[in-house]
């Protein structure tokens, strides 16, 4: 008996969407579209944006799967690529893109006052990940809130293993330092009000 | 047995996970004796802290998400108002014969195409070949020059047209 699609790999799947099945590809929008609308967002910080990417990276896998070679990656992995590198691209964009005259641009940093009276954890780690650099803050998500193994990481990132590796620790290294910093601030704040 | 630095147990502990007792035996030795010092212990106090700031973010990813559902549908119909990049080769031309396939230069390139080119080609040349072989000898030159020095009739064959 011929398996149903939600029993097929993945590659599988996306040789089916080549040949216009419909089937296979509403199967992989259910297993994995949830999972890149997080990873956007984490990237994005903007979940409207992030949605958008997510929707031009399925409309591409639509439109473009024969382009997929299961022999040379995994989905996951490719599809991951596609979504990093549009979400960087946005940011990009984002940087050279003029604000509006007048536009006031909101202070990400929050005060010790502010801090305090967030949720605390959530918010912290957030703004500790934001100072880091795009590469930095990618590797973060992938391998932490996304769960890809350093391998799998690597390979989206399209970075020998070592060499995420060491963008890791240095990732590591600063969020320590941040959260160092803004316990500090905390601290100083807390005894300044006393 | 060299003491580990810092910097290696960092490396190691992005490489192998914070469980240590899942590193290689002789990798797992050194991060013991490295964590039982003061200076181990206060970086492993601190690695652990921002693991565990990670760890309760990544819980809050999934509460409150109420869009997800239109979300999906927008992505589900997305084959219903894109047309694949596989079914626009296929279409029909609005144009037939050689102008439709001149429209598409690239078909030219491909393997197939340029198989046939390289064997028409060879069809070509093994006709031309055949036909040349098969043709009546090439007339050579019969006049002799030479015999105009010897001959009191050279006239004959140059001074004709004067």
């Amino acid at each position: 008996m011929r398996p149903g699609n939600n029993e097929l790999d993945d590659e599988t799947l996306v040789a089916s969407v080549a040949l216009a099945d419909r089937g296979a590809y509403a199967v992989l929008v259910q297993r994995h579209a949830m999972r890149y609308r997080a990873l956007a967002f984490r990237m994005m910080g903007d979940m409207a944006q992030a949605e958008d990417i997510v929707q031009e990276a399925f409309t591409k896998l639509w439109t473009h799967a024969s382009r997929f070679d299961g022999a040379k990656a995994k989905f996951t992995t490719w599809f991951h690529r596609i979504v990093v590198n549009r979400c960087l691209d946005e940011k990009r964009k984002r940087r050279l893109d003029p604000l509006p005259e007048g536009f006031d641009q909101a202070d990400d940093c929050a005060t010790a006052e502010e801090a305090l009276a967030s949720e605390g954890a959530a918010h912290e780690i957030r703004a500790a990940v934001e100072t880091l650099s795009d590469r930095q803050k990618t590797a973060v998500i992938l391998s932490y809130f996304d769960g890809l193994s350093n391998q799998d990481a690597a390979d989206t990132m399209e970075l020998n293993i070592k060499a995420f590796e060491s963008l890791l620790v240095r990732a590591r290294a600063k969020l320590r330092e941040q959260l160092m910093q803004e316990k500090h601030s905390l601290i100083t704040a807390l005894g300044q009000e006393g | 047995m060299k003491p580990m630095t810092v910097e290696e147990f960092e490396l190691l502990r992005v490489r192998y996970g914070s469980d240590t007792s899942l590193w290689p035996e002789d990798k797992r030795v050194a991060a013991e004796a490295f964590l039982a010092s003061e200076e181990g212990a206060l970086f492993e106090a601190s690695e652990r802290a921002l693991d565990e700031l990670m760890r309760k973010d990544q819980r809050g990813d999934l509460q409150g998400d109420v869009e997800a559902d239109a979300f999906l549908s927008r992505l589900l119909d997305i084959p219903a108002t894109n047309s694949q990049q596989i079914a626009d080769v296929h279409q029909p031309s609005s144009r037939n014969g050689f102008f439709a396939l001149l429209e598409d230069v690239r078909s030219f390139f491909s393997p197939l195409a340029l198989a046939a080119q390289g064997g028409a080609f060879a069809v070509v040349l093994a006709l031309g070949v055949f036909v040349g072989s098969g043709t009546a000898e090439v007339e050579t030159m019969t006049l002799d020059l030479s015999s105009m020095y010897f001959s009191s009739d050279a006239d004959l064959y140059f001074g004709e047209g004067e």
